[in-house]
């Protein structure tokens, strides 16, 4: 029996091939009993978000003709699937369901999605001892590296750093006013990245005071014109400043004025302008914060290392976890000889017993003693061997032939 | 001093060392590998620590059929409860990770230097109500003022690392900027309360003395009428400057160390305390 992953993700299939393959959540059981009728695969799982559609099977033949025709006949297209069979397809899971292979790496919804999926085709009566054993293997190691290692922690976005340093400094952002001085559109993407954190008070000065306009009412805020910038500074607990301007919008004195009237209370600057629109030497104040796209960009290189370094720690317990499983799988089918082996002589040996007609109660007993101390002497050495020896997959194959073991 | 039967309450104020100690070394593992994970067992252990040692404590106070204040093994051990349960408290409800971290070596020092002495005869050194209340009011003013120490600390570390905008790591071991400030002015305020309490306290216990007790003259009574003064300056300062800057955190971590040193002089120089 082979373990196999067909699939497209975001890397092989854009999002329009993605969304016609894709499969809802709760129909996942269903589609994965039609799939395992349409393919003759003994065991399948379906896998389905918006980022992946990947199906898993245990077959003893190649199922990848049938799997594209029903994807042909349930969603009128033949996708390119990627492939991977046995180790590899381990490998692939456990990459998967440790969000290793996201987009966001080291995100854990896919862990939560893994576990509904094959729930889903258990519940359906999909799954077998080899889907059931990988999957919940899969699952183990999944959080495994999520108690171990947290590359999702390390933002790499200058936009979520400057959020995320925000969060540093005060102590809930729901409670802040921001300040963005230019409306265009780096602005708004760093303006997203904050209300996403729960920003909610915003204001906008602007050369053009329509667009001001325009993304305050956007924003709930309200707009300033930009000679206001120096009267209302005192207002915003963080300003981002990102608008072309000969020299800087900010000086000093500006941020030395508003921080008084603040009794102190501290001010986050964000200037991801070039050329700069704060004045440098704002920085020089106490509880006065400034960054300047080049620090942000150096936090980001330093948190691409310590997630480099993360997933680096999680590539070697999947690949540790990966080979366990492999070694395991391999005695699977032994396994599966001995328990049928045993089984067939007790039955023969039942079968003889139960032959006998004219014997005492106390007679059966021994007799029945003794046919069973036979048949464990009699198969103790093949089953012996056939666990501990080195071509066990070879003897075990021979055994379901010679026995005729199905 | 004879030596006595084995008290029961070593052995489990023993494994509590032993929690807090790996603990510490969780933390710094932690700290040295930037994995934050490492924090959550951590702190689990500190709360094994913390009830290992209520155990013990109850067990020292049930032993002697009396509140578990009287000598300094049990002061120690009843200051590693109160540091421990505070650390924790303010760790889950604020995520102020550094004090739990901080209380781990805390509380592995109080126990390392209790255990020793509770194989030995307990001096009783507490009596009557005012006293005690003196010294159970004084342990909640040193928790405090120890916290306030730790967020003074903080919050001149945070405000460095912000300015120097290089390794923000620290961030993974405590809250916001302004969190620690809040942290550090009500635990300041609490402090200086708890100890203008404890020194009422020991005031109306002094009272009650007669006039040959000498009171009035035992050096310990003026270094911690010294500290308090410190204390009032730090509190001062604080409300003006917001609990910011770092003239603030300079007094701050003096009153701190001025309580520390009354705290430990009791023990290191018996008779500098004469009047108990």
């Amino acid at each position: 029996m082979r373990i196999e992953a067909f699939g497209v993700n975001h890397r092989t299939a854009p999002v329009q091939v993605r969304e016609k393959l894709a499969f809802e959540e709760a129909s996942l059981g269903r589609v994965a009993a039609r799939l395992r009728e349409h393919t003759g695969a003994p065991e399948v799982v379906l896998l389905s978000t918006c980022n992946r559609v990947e199906v898993y099977v245990a077959a003893d033949d190649d199922v990848e003709p049938r799997l594209l025709d029903f994807f042909l006949k349930e969603r009128g297209l033949r996708p390119a699937l990627y492939r991977h069979a046995d180790s590899e397809a381990v490998r692939h899971l456990f990459r998967v369901a440790s969000g290793l292979d996201s987009m966001v790496v080291g995100e854990t919804q896919i862990l939560g999605q893994v576990k509904r999926a094959y729930l889903a085709a258990k519940d359906a009566g999909c799954t077998g001892k080899y889907l059931n054993k990988l999957f919940q293997c899969a699952l183990y190691v999944a959080k495994s590296v999520h108690s171990n290692s947290s590359p999702g922690l390390y933002s790499v976005s200058v936009s979520s750093i400057a959020a995320g340093l925000a969060e540093k400094i005060f102590r809930s952002l729901a409670e802040t006013t921001l300040l963005v001085v230019g409306a265009g559109e780096t602005g708004q993407f760093t303006l997203d990245a904050f209300r996403e954190r729960g920003v909610r008070r915003f204001l906008v000065a602007n050369r053009t005071p329509e667009r001001a306009a325009e993304l305050a009412r956007s924003l709930g805020g309200a707009a300033l014109p930009l000679d206001a910038l120096a009267d209302h500074l005192h207002e915003a607990d963080i300003v981002v400043t990102c608008i072309t301007h000969d020299g800087p919008v900010i000086t000093r004195g500006h941020a030395e004025a508003a921080s008084r009237r603040r009794r102190g209370a501290p001010m986050f600057f964000i200037d991801i302008a070039v050329p700069r629109n704060v004045d440098p030497a704002v920085d020089l104040l106490e509880d006065v914060y400034l960054y300047n796209i080049d620090d942000l960009e150096s936090i980001a290189a330093e948190n691409l290392r310590r997630r480099e370094k993360q997933v680096a720690r999680c590539e070697a317990i999947v690949e540790q976890e990966a080979r366990k499983f492999i070694a395991g799988a391999a005695m699977f089918d032994v396994q599966d000889v001995m328990v049928k082996l045993r089984s067939l002589f007790d039955s023969v040996a039942q079968q003889e017993l139960a032959g006998l007609k004219d014997l005492s109660p106390e007679q059966r007993q021994e007799v029945e003693r003794a046919v069973r101390r036979i048949v464990a002497k009699l198969l103790h050495r093949p089953l012996a061997s056939l666990q501990n020896g080195s071509e066990s997959q070879v003897a075990a194959d021979f055994i379901r032939r010679l026995f005729d073991l199905k | 001093m004879p030596e006595l039967a084995p008290n029961p309450a070593i052995p489990l104020l023993s494994l509590s060392v032993l929690c807090c100690l790996a603990s510490l070394l969780l933390y710094v593992a932690g700290i040295r590998n930037e994995d934050p994970r490492a924090f959550r067992p951590a702190r689990s252990l500190m709360f094994v620590a913390f009830g290992l040692t209520l155990a013990g404590l109850v067990i020292l106070g049930s032993a002697r059929g009396q509140i578990p204040l009287t000598s300094a093994a049990e002061f120690l051990v009843a200051m590693a409860v109160v540091v421990s349960i505070v650390s924790l408290a303010l760790d889950l409800t604020r995520g102020m990770r550094v004090l739990t971290m901080a209380a781990a070596a805390a509380c592995f020092l109080n126990l390392a230097a209790a255990l020793p002495l509770l194989g030995r005869t307990p001096e009783d050194t507490l009596a009557g109500f005012w006293s005690r209340v003196h010294v159970v009011v004084f342990l909640g003013s040193f928790a405090a003022l120890e916290i306030s120490f730790v967020s003074s600390v903080t919050h001149l570390l945070l405000q460095r690392y912000l300015k120097r905008k290089e390794d923000l790591w620290l961030f993974e071991v405590v809250p916001s900027l302004e969190t620690v400030r809040v942290i550090n002015a009500s635990s300041l305020a609490l402090g200086f309360l708890l100890f203008t309490a404890g020194l009422l306290a020991a005031y109306f216990y002094a009272r009650s003395a007669p006039p040959s007790a000498g009171w009035r003259t035992d050096p310990k009574i003026w270094v911690t009428t010294l500290s308090w003064l410190v204390c009032l300056v730090a509190v001062l300062l604080g409300a003006r400057s917001a609990f910011r800057g770092r003239v603030f955190t300079a007094v701050n971590i003096a009153a701190f160390a001025s309580v520390l040193l009354t705290f430990l002089v009791t023990f290191l120089a018996p008779g500098f305390h004469r009047f108990v």
